[in-house]
């Protein structure tokens, strides 16, 4: 943010009329030659030197600019950048989300799943500044996108960047939690949890989903778990990032919400249905609240005196208009 | 200007101008300025040498002797000064303008006095701004010549034909007329023509070498003394100078073609010519036609 140190100084530019008439419009004003260039009411000498005409017009407003730099450096234009300070440490989070086939699933109108699961977790990235989050996706296989950080800009461009199907088809949701929680595991934060959004039982991967949430809560790892869809057939449409087919047709089946359910409750973290797009944005809304923790936080104001940019921007313009009106315009008077 | 200035520069014309004068009348002024005629004096008893062509033969017939017959030029003559006050005048570059008119003023008063003429003027800017009535007299002259020196114009601009057409109705008889001017003006052509059927014309064009060619030289911004119009000006431009050229050589030619046309005398006196020798020149050359 822009402030002035010295606002008082900007009363120079109510001088700028007086000046720019002394300068430009006053008859006497010196540096002219007084010759006749016309009849009277009759016709008038009117030379055609339109690149002279326009160096010349740039150099007034480069002259006038120049000065009015100057004034705006006596007016000690300041940076004032209020960053907010941290005080308490935040919690590691990682989102363990599901690409597998069945998120394209379009029963969320108008998005399918996927995208509505990108959607509510990039709200919760925003409103967590102070937390370090990661990302884990599984399909067939688990893997680790982003390590927990507090750089929430490559969070979410790490999660626009996930496509459906990249890891395979299957639910490996064990592997996925494993993953998770081996990165969380030897974090100093004194809140850790992870976030699981699926919509598949799982039926792939070397461990058992149930196992790794025991780890989890060995390590004190919460793991907040988010059956995504809805009972039925639902239609559904992606397509291979290997081959760049288009797949259609139509799905039935749905989570597990007894394995989701025995995982959270085994971490000590709490189990979501979310049949819409609203309950799942009020799911993660949920996690969100249960694990808010205190924040003490300190503004701390830091000022850039920009003066010196001001000077310098003002005596170059105006070493431009002499320049020019000596060496290119060759100004005699 | 002050009076003490104003009286200076009076003294000063008139210290130059006295000795031109006596040049001027060397025969020259006299001769160009004929008057408007010559009237019949009387008749007298022919003697040998004397014109064949004047014999009165009535009166010898009558008289049975030859007479013949003498004439004496139309005394009554009156020089008119119009007299250009714009500002466009007070430029110029070895002297103002207004200098060289000054001394001309002085010239051909002074002259007139000298040969006790009549002598008037009228001083126009885009009004006329003062008007002499043709008077004899040495005083009359002083005064003439010192409210050329010293009057401050209230307009701008210049109406050459308002002025001509003012002395023109004002000027009943016969006689010469000099305009003192820059014909930095336009739409006088007609009233020039009338007055130039009535009197006899001189007009006498006070230029500046800048009238001609732009001096070489950087860019400069050249302000109108009239209407203080400011335009760019680039002396190191051939481009721009030959724009200068043309558009001040088409107003010169203008001027020309309107004097030849209207058989109107043309004397150019630049600022950097000697006004007096232009001026004995000049005469010297209309007497020889």
């Amino acid at each position: 943010m822009w402030v002035f140190e010295s606002p008082g100084s900007l009363g120079w530019f109510l001088l700028f009329p007086v000046l720019i008439y002394l300068r430009h419009i006053r008859a006497g004003r010196g540096g002219q030659v007084t010759a006749p260039i016309q009849l009277w009411r009759g016709a008038s000498f009117r030379p055609r030197l339109w690149g002279t005409r326009t160096w010349y017009a740039v150099c007034v407003v480069a002259f006038w600019l120049g000065i009015a730099a100057l004034v705006v450096a006596a007016a000690a234009p300041t940076l004032v950048h209020r960053e907010r300070v941290f005080l308490s440490p935040g919690s590691d989070i990682i989102f363990v989300l599901d690409e597998s086939p069945t998120m394209a699933a379009q029963d969320f109108a108008p998005l399918n799943r996927f995208e509505t699961a990108r959607e509510v977790i990039r709200t919760f990235v925003r409103g967590r500044e102070n937390d370090a989050i990661g990302l884990v996706t599984f399909a067939r296989e688990a893997a680790l996108r982003v390590p927990p950080t507090v750089d929430h800009t490559t969070v979410l461009d790490a999660l626009e960047s996930v496509r459906i199907m990249e890891l395979g088809d299957g639910t490996a949701i064990g592997n996925a939690l494993a993953v998770a929680v081996l990165h969380l595991e030897s974090s100093p934060a004194p809140n850790r949890f992870i976030v699981l959004l699926t919509d598949g039982i799982n039926n792939a991967g070397e461990i058992l989903p149930q196992t790794a949430a025991r780890v989890a809560a060995q390590v004190g790892i919460r793991v907040y778990t988010v059956g995504v869809g809805t009972d039925g057939e639902v239609p559904i449409e992606f397509e291979d990032p290997a081959t760049g087919r288009m797949f259609r047709g139509v799905f039935d089946g749905g989570y597990d919400p007894d394995l989701l359910r025995e995982i959270a409750d085994i971490s000590g973290g709490t189990f979501f249905q979310a049949a819409t797009a609203g309950t799942l944005a009020a799911a993660l809304q949920s996690v969100d609240t249960l694990e808010s923790v205190e924040r003490r936080v300190r503004i701390e104001v830091r000022r850039r005196p920009l003066h010196r940019e001001a000077i310098l921007v003002g005596l170059s313009l105006l070493l431009f208009d002499f320049l020019v009106r000596k060496w290119l315009l060759k100004e005699v008077l | 200007m002050d009076r003490s200035r104003i009286l200076a520069s009076v003294k000063r014309i008139r210290l130059i101008s006295t000795e031109l004068v006596e040049n001027l009348l060397a025969g020259n002024y006299r001769s160009v300025f004929k008057g408007p005629g010559i009237e019949f004096d009387e008749a007298r008893e022919y003697v040998e040498g004397d014109d064949v062509r004047l014999i009165d033969w009535n009166v010898s017939s009558r008289m049975n002797e030859v007479y013949t017959k003498t004439f004496r030029e139309e005394r009554e003559l009156s020089l008119f000064l119009v007299v250009d006050l714009s500002g466009s005048l007070d430029a110029g570059t070895v002297r103002s303008r207004r200098d060289v008119q000054n001394l001309l003023i002085a010239l051909f008063t002074l002259a007139a006095v000298q040969n006790n003429d009549r002598v008037g003027a009228v001083f126009f800017t885009d009004r006329i701004e003062h008007w002499v009535p043709p008077l004899k007299g040495k005083k009359h002259a002083l005064r003439l010549i010192q409210d050329a020196v010293s009057f401050t114009p209230r307009g701008v601009g210049s109406d050459l034909g308002l002025a001509l057409r003012t002395a023109g109705e004002a000027l009943k008889r016969r006689g010469m007329v000099v305009v003192l001017s820059d014909f930095k003006t336009s739409n006088y052509s007609r009233d020039l023509s009338f007055l130039a059927h009535r009197q006899d014309v001189i007009a006498v064009r006070i230029s500046d070498p800048l009238d001609r060619d732009f001096p070489v030289g950087g860019m400069v911004r050249v302000r109108d003394p009239e209407t203080g119009r400011r335009v760019l000006a680039k002396g190191n431009s051939p481009a721009f100078r030959r724009q200068y050229r043309e558009f001040w050589e088409a107003q010169w030619r203008q001027w020309r073609r309107e004097c030849l046309r209207r058989k109107v005398g043309m004397l150019e006196i630049s600022t950097d010519d000697d006004p007096a020798a232009r001026l004995i020149q000049y005469f010297r050359r209309r007497r020889k036609r």
